[in-house]
């Protein structure tokens, strides 16, 4: 149900990567996506896969709440996976009807599956251990710079700040708006599209309503408490970079030169 | 009739630590009576409720209502509409249509009624409410709290339930309408001889409609019986953070200092007439 979606959740520690800066996480999965998209064979997979599943073991998080966050992409996974598998002109393993299944076809599919899977855990990751306000914090300060050419880095950031803080609360509201629709009998299930459009009416309409009733009531309450824009404001947290944070860095060129390395060594085909 | 046998249900089954919201419930809802749900803030009430009139699906147990066993996959929400309707906690914020009288109608209209009977329908409900034709075409969104609030109620009284749920329907209310609002629904049920379902945190609204008292404790039921059979039990109540009406304590404090008074007295108008009873003989 709609309760399932794990986007922006994040779990409390004290693990390593709950420890490391925000803006060194961010730096982080930057690099993780950019080489997971250089990473072309079997063994460079299996290298992402052993380190992807260390971070994991050293976040302490369970590893179902990954699969959680895997959930609402199964659909594309199965869909590219299916597309690449048919679509790819190559050497035919075997034929169904006019569709014929390239060994390169399989390569592709799985690599791309799995190249999707990576990217979603690897985000994950980030997300999982560090709490919106710290990740919001961490791109203020990397758009801080930018300010000076009128970047309103501090608007962006507390933007961001609310966006996130309200998508439980949203969801929340979805749930509730849809059972008082349900209980009045309303049916979302059946008609063909035009019809279950319209019958969404009743409960997009209560729900931007709502929307923006809170919206009004968190400026006049922000007003209230004088926030004015990020000027002269101070942090209680302040972003430092620590000595596991500049470690942490090191491993950025010894990835980079592996995946590098890993390009060499195609197996076969693979 | 609702019968609930053993059911259980979990927010989040993935993580146990959470425990679940409502536990072991068995109850019976009969025909015909006022009944009042009353229990400390998260004790499980509205999540009842929910599971009661299909809305969440038990992870245990089984829900039957005229004998028909509701957790069936088969049988859709929509049919049990007929049989049970709900007016949630804040039911203002369902209302979406752009007139008061069409929005009373989504119901009615999702039952299938035809143009005659949805208007028939609507008129009483509104009347019901105590909101005359004047507000028919008045965009719900421009009334005050207390109004939509009656605009949501009335929206679920036109789909004429057999069992009417309401889940504090007076929380935000003035005095003036929150009497009126309880009065009226009071009269409904008597009317049309429906059952009718109310969740509420003022021992004082228990006591001037209910004829039936089911109170929940911590997810499960930790009492259930007539007015007076639970109110008696006034020690219970204090344990689970809940009172009896003011009045009522009144009443015992009378008795401890040996005024010969009777102790079923709930509203301050029994109080009255008992008081001057007193008085006079
Ligand atoms: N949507 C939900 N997701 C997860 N847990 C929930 C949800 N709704 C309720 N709970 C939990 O279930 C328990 C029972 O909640 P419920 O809303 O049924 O209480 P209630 O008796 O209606 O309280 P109130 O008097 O405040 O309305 C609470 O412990 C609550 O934390
Ligand atoms: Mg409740």
């Amino acid at each position: 149900m709609i309760r399932d979606i794990t986007l922006g959740q994040f779990f409390p520690g004290k693990s390593l990567l709950h420890r490391l800066d925000p803006r060194v996480k961010l730096l982080w999965v930057l690099v993780y996506i950019i080489l997971l998209f250089l990473v072309n064979t079997a063994l460079g997979f299996t290298l992402y896969v052993v380190i992807t599943a260390v971070l994991i073991k050293l976040s302490g998080i369970r590893v179902k709440m990954f699969f959680k966050g895997m959930r609402p992409i199964v659909f594309l996974l199965v869909f590219t996976a299916v597309i690449n598998m048919f679509m790819t002109a190559g050497e035919p393993i075997f034929k169904l009807g006019f569709l014929s299944v390239t060994k390169e076809g399989i390569r592709i599919a799985v690599f791309m599956a799995l190249r999707l899977m990576l990217l979603v855990t690897g985000t994950s990751l980030l997300t999982f251990t560090t709490s919106p306000i710290m990740l919001t914090d961490a791109i203020e300060r990397i758009l801080s710079p930018f300010s000076k050419i009128g970047v309103p880095a501090d608007a962006i950031a507390m933007m961001m700040t609310i966006a996130i803080r309200f998508i439980p609360t949203i969801l929340e509201e979805t749930d509730k708006i849809i059972k008082a629709q349900k209980a009045r009998g309303a049916d979302f299930e059946s008609g063909n599209i035009l019809a279950r459009a319209k019958a969404m009416t009743p409960i997009l309409i209560p729900l931007f309503i709502s929307a923006f009733r809170r919206a009004d009531e968190l400026a006049v309450a922000m007003e209230c408490r004088c926030y004015h824009g990020g000027e002269g404001r101070t942090r209680l947290k302040q972003l430092k970079i620590s000595k596991i944070d500049i470690e942490s860095l090191c491993f950025i060129p010894v990835l980079l030169i592996l995946v590098i390395f890993s390009r060499q060594f195609s197996l076969g085909l693979m | 009739m609702i019968e609930v046998k053993n059911v259980c249900y979990e927010y989040s089954p993935d993580e146990p630590s959470l425990g679940a919201a409502v536990e072991d419930i068995n109850l019976t809802v009969e025909d015909n009576h006022f009944y009042s749900l009353i229990g400390h803030t998260g004790s499980g009430k509205t999540t009842l409720i929910q599971l009661m009139s299909g809305l969440l699906k038990p992870t245990a147990g089984e829900i039957y209502i005229d004998g028909i066993n509701i957790c069936d996959k088969k049988i859709k929400t929509r049919d049990l509409t007929r049989k049970i309707g709900v007016v949630f906690q804040y039911p203002e914020y369902q209302l979406f249509e752009d007139t008061v009288f069409s929005d009373v109608a989504f119901g009615p209209k999702n039952l299938g009624c035809d143009e005659a009977e949805i208007k028939n329908r609507v008129q009483k409900a509104l009347k019901t409410v105590g909101l005359d034709e004047s507000y028919y075409e008045i965009s719900p969104f421009e009334l005050s709290g207390g109004q939509k609030r009656r605009v949501a109620i009335a929206g679920t009284i036109a789909m004429e339930p057999d069992i009417l749920v309401l889940d504090e329907p007076t929380a935000g209310l003035d005095p003036a309408g929150r009497d009126e609002i309880l009065s009226e629904v009071k009269r409904l049920k008597d009317e049309r001889g429906i059952s009718v379902i109310m969740v509420s945190h003022s021992m004082e609204d228990v006591a001037k409609v209910a004829d039936r008292v089911i109170v929940m404790n911590k997810g499960h039921i930790a009492m259930t019986g007539t007015l007076s059979e639970v109110f008696s039990k006034s020690d219970e109540l204090y344990s689970m953070g809940l009172e009896i009406p003011q009045i009522s304590k009144v009443i015992l404090k009378l008795r401890e200092n040996n005024v010969n008074i009777k102790s079923e007295i709930y509203t301050v108008k029994d109080a009255v007439t008992e008081i001057s009873k007193l008085l006079k003989g």
